[in-house]
C-alpha cells in the first residue's frame, strides 16, 4: 500500500506536468507553424519558443524518477508504512500542479511571442525572456518537490 | 573595453570627387550617414528599385543553381573573404553576368512550366483510368437513329439496378464500377432519348471532364504517357544546363554582392545635401578613424571635414577584447547603452560563462561543446558575428566542463555505469566538490550567494555611474543603502557560520545602517513627514531583492536536471545487462538519449543565463535605449569584403 501511494505520486508528477507541457508545446507549435508556412527559414528561432513549455514535463519526469529510485523500483529500499508512501505523494504535488498550469501559461506566452519572431526577428530574445518569466514558477515547484523527495527518510 | 561613442561630423567636397570619397568611406565602414536636413537632395529611387530587382533575380539564379547542383552552403561552412579592392567589376563583365542570370531564370521558368504540364497530364490520366475499357473515343458522334453517351454516375451501380432504372430499350455497358462512381457507355434510340436523358440527370449522370479527340481512352492514355516522358526528358536536359552553370555561380554571387554595394551607395547618395558645385555629408564617425578621415581622406580629395565631440544622440557600439566580445550580441539584443551607461560586457561575460556552465553542468557535454566550437573557431574562417557566437559557446563549453567535474558528472554517471555493468568494478568518478543529488541544499545556498554577488556588482556599477554624474543623493538613497543591507547580510552569515562574533557584529552594523539609510533617505524626493513615510514604504523594495536572489535557484535546478536525466539515460541503456548485445544496446541508447538531453539542456542553459542577465542583472544598473551604430559600409550576402588599408 505504501508503495502504491509513492507510485501514485510519481505517476501524477509525470502525467500532470506532462499534460501541461504537451498542451503548452502544442499551443506554441500551432502558432509557430503558421509562421513557418510563410517563412521556413525562421524555423530555428521558433523551435526555441516551441520547446520552452516542454521543460515542465521534464521536471515532472525527474521527480518521478527520483521517487522510483528511492522506493525500490529502480534500486533503493522499499518503504513499508503507509505514512512514507503518503509523504512521497505529497512531495510530488508541487511539480504536478505547478508544472501543469505553468506549462499551459507559458505555452500562451510563447504563442504570442511567435508574433515577435514573425514581425521582428531581431527582437526574438525578448520573446524568450518573457517566456522564461513564467518558467521561474515551474522551477520553484520543481525545487520544492525535489527537496522533499530526497529528504524523505 | 568600452562603449564607443561616435562623433558627429560633416564633410564638404566638390561634386566631381563625390564618387571616390563615397567609395573610400564605404570601404572603411567607419561612418553612419544621416539625412541632410538643410540642403536639397536628389532622389535616385528609380535606380535603387532597378538594382533591387536585379539583386532579386541574381539571388534566385544562385538559389536555382544551388538547388539543381545540390551544393547548398550550410551554417557551419566557412565564410568567403575577399580584399575590398577586388570588388570593382567592369561594366562589360557585369553585362555578360546579367545575361547569364536572365538565361538561368528563363530555364527555371521553363522547368516550372513543364512541371505544370506534367501534373495536368497526370490528372487527366487518373480520370481516363475509369474509361480504359471503352474501345471507342469518348466524344463519339451519334448515329442515324441513336444517341451515344459516355459518362459517369455517382456511387456504385450494378447492371441490374441500372437496367431497372433505364428500361430495356437502352443498350448500356458498365465500364468500371467502384464505391464512388460508375462509368458507363450508353446507346439510346432517339425516340426515347429525352425521357432517358431526364432519368440520367436525376441520378446524377455527368459527361467526362475531358475530350479524347477521337482517340480511344487507351490510346489517349499511352499518348499522355509519352508526352510526360518527353517533358521529363526536357526537364532533365534543362536541369543539366543549369548544373553546367555551376562554374558561374561564384561570379553571379559576386555580381549580386556588387549590386548590393551599389545599392548601399545610392541609398547614401539620397541622404547627401547638394549645392551647385559641392555636396555635404553629415553623420557620425567612428573615433578610431578620426585621423584617417581628417588627414588622409580630406587631403587626398580636397574635402573639408569638421568633427565634434559625441553627445547624447550619438550612436554607439561596443569594443571589447577576446573574452568579452562574444557576449556583446547578448547585450545588444537587450538594448544598446545610453549616453550614461558603462559597458556591461566585460563583467557580464564572466557571470555569463559561469552561470551557463553551472546550468549545463556536465563535463562530457561541455567537452563536446568546447571541442566543436573550438574547432570551428580555430580551423574555419567566419564573419565576425558567427565567430563571436562560436567563441561564446567555446567559453561556455569550457565552463561547463569545469562544473561537470565539480559535480562529478561526465555524461551523467556513464563512467560508473560502464565500470559496474561491463567490467564489474565499483570504480566511480567522484565529484571534485559536491554530489548534487545528495547535497542539493549546499548547491542551493551557493547559487543564491552567487546571485547576491551579481546583484551587488550590479548595484556597484549603478553607484559608480550615478557618482560619475554627480548625483550623490540618488546614489546614496537608492543604491548605497541597499548595498549596505545586502553586504551586511552576507557578512553576518559568514560570521555566524564561522562563529566569529566580531564579523557578524560588523554585518549587523552594516545591515542596521543600511536600513536606517533606507528609512531616512528612501523618500528623499518628498518633504516633511512624507519623507519618512516614503522611506518606510521603500523598505518594501526588500521583496524585489529577495525574489531576485531566489531567482538564482535556477542555477541549482537546471544543474541537477542535466545530471539526473543523463543518469536515467545510462540506467535505461544498461538495462540489457553486460555482454556484446548489452554493450551494443547501451551505445545506441546512450547516443540517442544524450543527444536529446544535450539539446534540451543547452537550450535551457542558454535561455536562463540570458534571463538572469536581462532581468536580474541589467535591471540594477543598465538604462539602455542607445542607438546602434550602423555604418555606411559593405553589407553583402555571399562574400565578406574586408579592408586592408587601416
Amino acid at each position: 500500500m505504501s508503495l502504491f501511494f509513492a507510485l501514485l505520486g510519481a505517476a501524477i508528477a509525470v502525467a500532470f506536468a506532462g499534460i501541461g507541457s504537451a498542451k503548452g508545446v502544442g499551443i506554441a507549435s500551432e502558432s509557430a507553424t503558421g509562421v513557418v508556412v510563410d517563412d521556413p527559414s525562421k524555423f530555428g528561432k521558433l523551435l526555441v519558443l516551441q520547446l520552452l513549455p516542454g521543460t515542465q514535463g521534464l521536471y515532472g519526469f525527474i521527480v518521478a524518477v527520483m521517487v522510483l529510485l528511492n522506493t525500490g523500483i529502480l534500486g533503493g529500499k522499499m518503504p513499508t508504512d503507509i505514512a512514507t508512501g503518503l509523504l512521497y505523494l505529497a512531495a510530488c504535488l508541487p511539480i504536478a500542479i505547478g508544472g501543469l498550469f505553468s506549462a499551459m501559461a507559458q505555452g500562451r506566452v510563447c504563442s504570442s511571442g511567435v508574433n515577435i519572431i514573425a514581425k521582428k526577428p531581431a527582437e526574438s530574445s525578448k520573446a524568450i525572456v518573457s517566456a522564461s518569466l513564467v518558467e521561474l514558477y515551474a522551477l520553484l515547484a520543481f525545487i520544492v518537490s525535489f527537496l522533499m523527495v530526497i529528504n524523505i527518510k | 573595453m568600452a562603449v564607443l561613442r561616435m562623433k558627429p561630423f560633416f564633410l564638404v567636397g566638390v561634386l566631381e570627387k563625390r564618387k571616390p570619397i563615397l567609395e573610400a568611406l564605404q570601404k572603411l565602414e567607419c561612418a553612419q550617414v544621416e539625412e541632410s536636413a538643410k540642403f536639397k537632395k536628389i532622389d535616385p529611387q528609380k535606380t535603387i528599385s532597378t538594382i533591387d530587382s536585379m539583386i532579386e533575380e541574381s539571388d534566385q539564379a544562385v538559389q536555382v543553381i544551388e538547388k539543381y547542383s545540390h551544393q547548398k552552403g550550410g551554417f557551419f561552412d566557412s565564410t568567403q573573404f575577399e580584399e575590398s579592392s577586388g570588388l570593382n567589376l567592369n561594366i562589360a563583365k557585369s553585362d555578360t553576368l546579367y545575361k547569364k542570370v536572365r538565361y538561368i531564370s528563363n530555364l527555371a521558368t521553363e522547368i516550372e512550366k513543364f512541371r505544370n504540364e506534367i501534373s495536368q497530364l497526370e490528372n487527366e490520366s487518373l480520370l481516363l483510368y475509369y474509361y480504359l475499357n471503352l474501345d471507342l473515343p469518348v466524344d463519339i458522334k451519334d448515329t442515324k437513329h441513336t444517341h451515344i453517351l459516355v459518362g459517369s454516375l455517382p456511387n456504385f451501380w450494378s447492371e441490374e439496378a441500372l437496367s431497372g432504372k433505364l428500361g430495356c430499350d437502352v443498350y448500356f455497358e458498365i465500364l468500371d464500377a467502384n464505391k464512388l462512381q460508375t462509368t458507363i457507355f450508353l446507346i439510346i434510340p432517339f425516340v426515347i432519348s429525352e425521357k432517358i436523358q431526364k432519368i440520367l440527370t436525376d441520378i446524377g449522370f455527368s459527361q467526362p471532364p475531358f475530350a479524347s479527340a477521337e482517340k480511344t481512352p487507351e490510346d489517349k492514355n499511352s499518348e499522355n504517357k509519352k508526352k510526360i516522358k518527353d517533358l521529363n526528358q526536357k526537364i532533365s536536359k534543362y536541369e543539366e544546363k543549369i548544373k553546367n552553370m555551376w562554374s558561374d555561380c561564384e561570379n553571379i554571387k559576386r555580381f549580386s554582392d556588387y549590386l548590393r554595394l551599389r545599392k548601399e551607395k545610392y541609398q547614401t547618395i539620397c541622404k547627401l545635401g547638394l549645392t551647385a558645385h559641392t555636396f555635404i555629408l553629415e553623420g557620425f564617425l567612428n573615433p578610431k578613424f578620426e585621423n584617417i578621415i581628417k588627414n588622409r581622406l580630406a587631403k587626398k580629395f580636397g574635402a573639408y571635414v569638421e568633427i565634434s565631440e559625441p553627445d547624447e544622440n550619438s550612436p554607439v557600439d561596443f569594443s571589447n577584447n577576446f573574452f568579452a566580445a562574444p557576449v556583446e550580441s547578448i547585450t545588444k539584443t537587450y538594448s544598446m547603452p545610453s549616453y550614461y551607461d558603462v559597458d556591461p560586457n566585460p563583467i557580464m561575460a564572466l557571470f555569463y560563462y559561469v552561470f551557463f556552465g553551472m546550468m549545463f553542468s556536465d563535463a562530457g557535454y561541455g567537452l563536446v561543446l568546447a571541442i566543436a566550437c573550438g574547432w570551428l573557431m580555430f580551423f574555419k574562417k567566419f564573419e565576425q558575428s558567427k565567430k563571436n557566437l562560436f567563441r561564446m559557446f567555446f567559453f561556455c563549453g569550457v565552463s561547463t566542463t569545469f562544473w561537470g567535474f565539480m559535480y562529478g558528472s561526465f555524461f551523467g554517471n556513464a563512467i560508473d555505469t560502464v565500470a559496474a555493468v561491463f567490467f564489474g568494478s565499483d570504480f566511480s568518478l567522484a565529484p571534485l566538490w559536491i554530489n548534487t543529488v545528495t547535497e542539493p541544499l549546499t548547491l542551493l545556498i551557493f547559487s543564491i550567494v552567487l546571485g547576491l554577488i551579481q546583484i551587488i556588482v550590479g548595484l556597484s556599477i549603478k553607484f559608480y555611474t550615478l557618482f560619475r554624474r554627480r548625483k550623490f543623493m540618488e546614489a546614496i538613497a537608492t543604491v548605497l543603502n541597499w548595498m549596505l543591507i545586502l553586504v551586511g547580510i552576507g557578512i553576518f552569515s559568514i560570521g555566524a557560520l564561522a562563529k566569529i562574533d566580531i564579523i557578524s557584529t560588523i554585518g549587523v552594523f552594516m545591515l542596521v545602517l543600511g536600513v536606517l539609510l533606507v528609512i531616512t533617505l528612501g523618500g528623499y524626493k518628498n518633504k516633511g513627514i512624507m519623507r519618512i513615510l516614503g522611506g518606510i514604504i521603500s523598505l518594501y523594495d526588500i521583496t524585489s531583492y529577495i525574489s531576485d536572489a531566489l531567482s538564482y535557484s535556477r542555477l541549482m535546478a537546471l544543474g541537477i536536471a542535466t545530471g539526473v536525466i543523463a543518469n536515467v539515460i545510462n540506467i535505461l541503456g544498461s538495462m540489457a545487462g553486460g555482454g556484446i548485445l548489452g554493450f551494443f544496446i547501451f551505445v545506441v541508447v546512450s547516443i540517442l538519449g544524450h543527444a536529446m538531453n544535450f539539446g534540451i539542456n543547452i537550450l535551457g542553459a542558454y535561455v536562463h543565463t540570458n534571463r538572469l542577465q536581462y532581468v536580474e542583472f541589467f535591471s540594477k544598473f543598465y538604462d539602455g535605449g542607445g542607438k546602434k551604430f550602423t555604418p555606411f559600409g559593405m553589407h553583402t550576402k555571399y562574400i565578406k569584403f574586408f579592408n586592408k588599408v587601416k
